[in-house]
């Protein structure tokens, strides 16, 4: 049985974080929409495990990044739906500009590689 | 979320965390039902697609909490619900631990109050003994660095008054192994009685625990009639009445008014009973010529021990120029008070440092065996993703918690043990702090149990977890071949520490039980069976005169001979083993330089002195009756002339003396003494040679030693009292103290105890050592004849197979026995050799400790190590034997 460290590990870490805050920021959601969003956002490009979500909210909870409440479901059941706070929009801002430098600096180096 | 909901909150919030991810889970089986799966079908697709449920909210949930910690207790509990499981294996391994844990903390509790705790003075740093070199005469003081005694009056003086860089120095003065009378109070007892300087207690820091210390007048005649009593004496005395402040009582006959009562912890000079006050003709007593203070100063803040003995050298100097001066030595208190037993104490701890690693060998094996049968639960944790480093952490966790569990229990032994010291009050180790168990002693304990936990928790936490864990599930059987090969080397290093560590031990306790038996065996010169003595201390205050004290004795002696068991009473100034005084003699006509000024021993004594030690005459005469008023005469004849300016002495009066035979044989060699004469400033003349006596201890050889009538030596008052009895000595103490009551009501005899018990005193600390270090060694064995013995039966019963094959392919029931022994044999050997080595190294550090046998001594090493390969085998024999009665049918059966 293979370690759980040596998963492969498709995001980098953060990653998934940024894309739920990101998700959220349009709208409210449960736990379990937010798989399906990423899922079809992604045009299924990235593998997201589905239970790494839970531990990446609970730490998005506690640095209040995100409130939870429960509600119910479009399918009728209660679910807990998670908010952005005016914080996470910040840190959320904050981070997607690093990413993006962070993205630009990687261009630029591999670009002379490829021509 | 707040930290207090988060904490109390907690149970509700895992509920949450738990429904919500299997809200989760059913919402998307049912999309996939939705979409055409079975309801089966679904749910494992919507588990698969999630990943590890468990490990996914233990994830979530560890992002509440405090994960190491919490895991820990979670060990913790764990640990202690798997040892109650198997409660035969917790009980031995706690009672190992407690008892090797106890026995260190035990110890150490000695060696930390002794020598580690600073003693209970104010800033104690400071405090220094004074010492004094002794021109070239090698005089002897108990305690006193090589080469150097106690101090002259006008030196101290000097020194008191002069110094700059001592804050305060006080003097004090005791005649070792002497007790005073003290009575007024009950009977008249003999206490421990110490002049001292009215500074004393305060340039050592402390303050009474009732009433008041000396104060600065007190040191002079008229005022100098108080008394500070110890705590001990205290609570004898006036067990009733909480306070004795103002109380009479009295010492030699002079009353003494006490003023305060010590604390009970305080104990210096050692057993130190009563304090009174020293006065200034006491400190100068003897002038330059008599080195008979003691001294303690404090040194002024950042002030070194060098720069006070170039001071004390300076002054001393100027004094008596630089010729002539003593130079002054300077020791700290603490060192000077804990020297003696500080190898003696290291010593002890090593010992019983080793005891313990051996138990932790045996418990790392048994642990080992333990979780080598508990593989498949680790295989099944594993399998359900605990990690490799959570697996080891839960079996560190469980030695650890064991050996928590044994601290707990040793040191609440030791507790005991400390509590015993104080109350029996006896400890043959000089100690001025109380023996307790502190907060250093309980650190170590702690310290000491989770070392212990994580050394013999390590072997199997970090081999066990890389077993191949799916074949573990697989098989569910005996562990692979390879895996049990591997950790078989383990255990072979096992046996060979156990056996190394033990033969150290052994080795040890077998040079002290040498020394033990050679000491007992040394031949002290006297009969010691039958003999009864005590010490008498005849006080100026009644016996003022010799004439006073030659009636006292001659009353006495006759008293006490009028017990029919009394076969021979005699008094003197000293005894065997126990008391010396000496003085300088020359020989006339011997020009050997070395021979010039001799120190010898000597000793004043009636009659009936070597009737009564049964010491040998050899050549000449003993002394008589008569020899006593001779001496007398001659005493009295030679005072006249001496103080009639002296000039040539007279050929007819001599001080008749009986000397020992190295005296014989060193100052005349080859001649006949009897008869030759010696002068120690008067004329001696040799009557009689009697055979030699151990003065100084059982293992100092008796030197040359010179015996005069008790007449001379009527200057002291402190005296011996041996009787020899035709019975039973101890019941003749009832009629001895009748007699000495009906001559003087308030004389007690002072630590009265048969000859034979004076020598186990000298014996005391080699006893101690050799029971404690014996019993050490015994317990090593014991421990290393069980590890052997469980690791050689482990491995026949890993090898159970691989024996059938053996038999069934033909080899002999012998042959499997030598395979077996073998196999112990060389690892014993192996251990054997390492150990022989360490000892070589390490006996050589106690060396101090032995006498008569050498550090190295060949005897002992090669009996010891049989006694431990003969044990050892024995361990090996009853697993061997076992092995060869396997049935081959049955062992590959269970295959």
């Amino acid at each position: 049985m293979p370690k759980r460290k040596e998963e492969p590990r498709d995001l980098f870490p953060g990653a998934l974080e940024m894309m739920v805050l990101e998700i959220l920021r349009r709208r409210p959601l449960h736990g379990y929409a937010l798989a399906q969003h990423i899922r079809e956002r992604s045009d299924e490009l990235l593998r997201v495990e589905e239970g790494s979500l839970y531990p990446a909210l609970q730490r998005l909870l506690k640095a209040e990044l995100v409130t939870a409440e429960w509600g119910v479901s479009a399918s009728g059941r209660r679910v807990r739906i998670y908010r952005l706070t005016a914080k996470g929009a910040k840190h959320l801002e904050r981070e997607v500009s690093k990413f993006e430098q962070m993205l630009e600096g990687i261009t630029r180096v591999l670009a002379p590689a490829k021509s | 979320m707040t930290w207090l909901r988060r904490v109390f909150g907690r149970k509700r919030l895992y509920g949450e965390l738990s429904e919500e991810i299997h809200a989760h889970l059913d919402e998307k089986a049912k999309e996939l039902v939705a979409n055409g799966m079975t309801r089966e079908e679904a749910e494992h697709a919507a588990r698969r697609e999630f990943g590890n449920v468990m490990l996914t909210e233990e994830a979530t949930r560890d992002i509440w909490r405090w994960p190491r910690f919490e895991n820990f207790l979670i060990d913790i509990r764990y640990a202690l619900r798997t040892l109650r499981k198997s409660p035969g294996f917790t009980a031995v391994a706690i009672l190992t631990l407690a008892l090797g844990i106890g026995a260190n903390t035990a110890i150490f509790s000695v060696v930390n109050a002794v020598l580690f705790e600073p003693l209970p003075f104010h800033n104690a740093g400071r405090l220094v003994q004074l010492w004094e070199t002794e021109g070239g005469s090698g005089s002897y003081y108990s305690g006193a660095p090589r080469g150097t005694g106690p101090l002259t009056g006008p030196a101290y003086m000097d020194w008191h008054t002069e110094s700059r860089v001592l804050a305060s120095s006080s003097a004090y003065f005791l005649i070792p192994n002497v007790e005073e009378n003290l009575s007024g109070i009950g009977e008249a007892q003999a206490v421990r009685a110490v002049n001292v300087e009215s500074n004393f207690f305060s340039t050592l820091g402390v303050s009474p625990f009732l009433g008041r210390a000396f104060t600065k007048g007190e040191g002079q005649a008229g005022h100098d009639q108080v008394a500070v009593l110890s705590y001990g004496l205290w609570r004898d005395l006036f067990p009733e009445r909480p306070g004795a402040v103002a109380q009479k009582v009295e010492l030699n006959g002079r009353p003494y008014s006490v003023i305060g009562v010590m604390p009970r912890w305080f104990n210096f000079p050692a057993s130190s009973q009563l304090w009174i006050p020293l006065s200034a003709s006491e400190i100068n007593l003897g002038g330059r010529g008599n080195n008979h203070l003691l001294a303690i100063a404090r040194m002024k803040r950042g002030v070194i021990l060098t720069q006070v003995e170039a001071e004390l050298d300076g002054i001393e100097a100027r004094h008596v120029g630089s010729e002539d001066a003593d130079k002054a030595v300077v020791i700290p208190l603490q060192y000077q008070l804990t020297q003696t037993s500080r190898t003696e104490l290291l010593v002890l701890l090593g010992a019983v440092a080793l005891v313990l690693l051996i138990a932790c060998a045996n418990l790392a094996n048994l642990f080992l065996a333990r979780a080598v049968g508990r593989q498949q639960e680790f295989a099944i944790r594993a399998a359900l993703g605990a990690e490799r480093s959570r697996l080891s952490r839960q079996l560190l966790t469980e030695s650890v918690t064991l050996a928590l569990a044994g601290a707990l229990l040793g040191t609440f032994g030791a507790w005991e043990f400390t509590e015993w010291t104080q109350n029996a009050g006896w400890l043959p180790i000089p100690h001025v702090r109380p023996i307790t168990v502190d907060w250093r002693v309980l650190l170590f304990a702690i310290s000491v149990s989770a070392l212990v936990g994580i050394l013999f928790g390590l072997a199997p936490a970090l081999q066990v977890p890389q077993t191949r864990l799916s074949e573990r599930l697989k098989s569910g059987r005996q562990a692979v071949q390879g895996v049990s090969t591997g950790r078989g080397s383990f255990r072979d290093y096992l046996i060979i520490s156990e056996v190394a560590l033990a033969l150290s031990l052994l080795i040890g306790a077998g040079l002290l039980l040498r020394t033990f038996s050679n000491m007992r065996s040394t031949n002290i010169g006297v009969t010691t069976s039958g003999v009864l003595t005590a010490g008498l201390s005849l006080p100026d205050s009644h016996y003022q005169n010799h004439a006073a004290r030659a009636t006292f004795i001659e009353q006495l002696l006759s008293r006490v001979r009028r017990d029919p068991g009394v076969t021979a009473a005699a008094l003197s100034w000293n005894i065997p083993l126990e008391r010396n005084s000496n003085g300088n003699i020359t020989i006339p006509g011997n020009n050997n330089p070395e021979l010039k000024q001799q120190i010898v021993e000597w000793n004043f004594v009636t009659e009936d002195y070597f009737r009564a030690y049964s010491i040998p005459l050899i050549e000449g005469r003993s002394f008589n009756a008569s020899d006593a008023d001779d001496a007398e005469t001659a005493d009295d004849e030679i005072s006249k002339w001496a103080s009639h300016g002296g000039g040539k002495p007279f050929a007819s009066v001599w001080y008749p003396a009986v000397i020992n035979r190295v005296a014989a044989r060193t100052f005349w060699p080859g001649q006949d003494a009897v008869g030759k004469t010696f002068s120690d400033g008067s004329p001696c003349r040799v009557i009689g040679i009697v055979g030699d006596v151990r003065k100084l201890g059982i293992t100092q050889r008796a030197t040359p030693e010179v015996y005069f009538p008790y007449t001379l030596g009527l200057n002291s008052g402190d005296w011996q009292l041996t009787v020899k009895a035709a019975i039973k000595p101890l019941g003749l103490l009832p009629s001895i103290r009748s007699a000495l009551a009906s001559l003087n009501g308030t004389l007690a005899l002072s630590h009265p105890r048969t000859m034979r018990q004076v020598v186990a005193d000298h014996m005391q600390e080699t006893t101690l050592q050799t029971v404690v270090l014996g019993l050490f060694a015994t317990l090593a064995l014991l421990l290393a004849a069980i590890g052997i013995y469980g690791v050689m039966a482990y491995l026949v019963n890993q090898r159970r197979h691989e024996i059938g094959i053996r038999m069934a392919l033909g080899a002999q029931q012998r042959d499997i026995l030598l395979l077996i022994l073998g196999r112990g044999a060389k690892l014993m050997v192996l251990g054997v050799a390492i150990g022989i080595a360490a000892s070589l190294a390490l006996t050589r550090l106690a060396s101090s400790l032995l006498f008569d046998v050498s550090s190295t001594d060949p005897m002992t090493f090669a009996s010891v190590a049989g006694i431990l390969l003969a044990v050892g085998f024995a361990a090996c024999y009853i697993p061997a034997r076992r092995a060869m009665r396997v049935d081959p049918v049955t062992a590959l059966r269970n295959e």
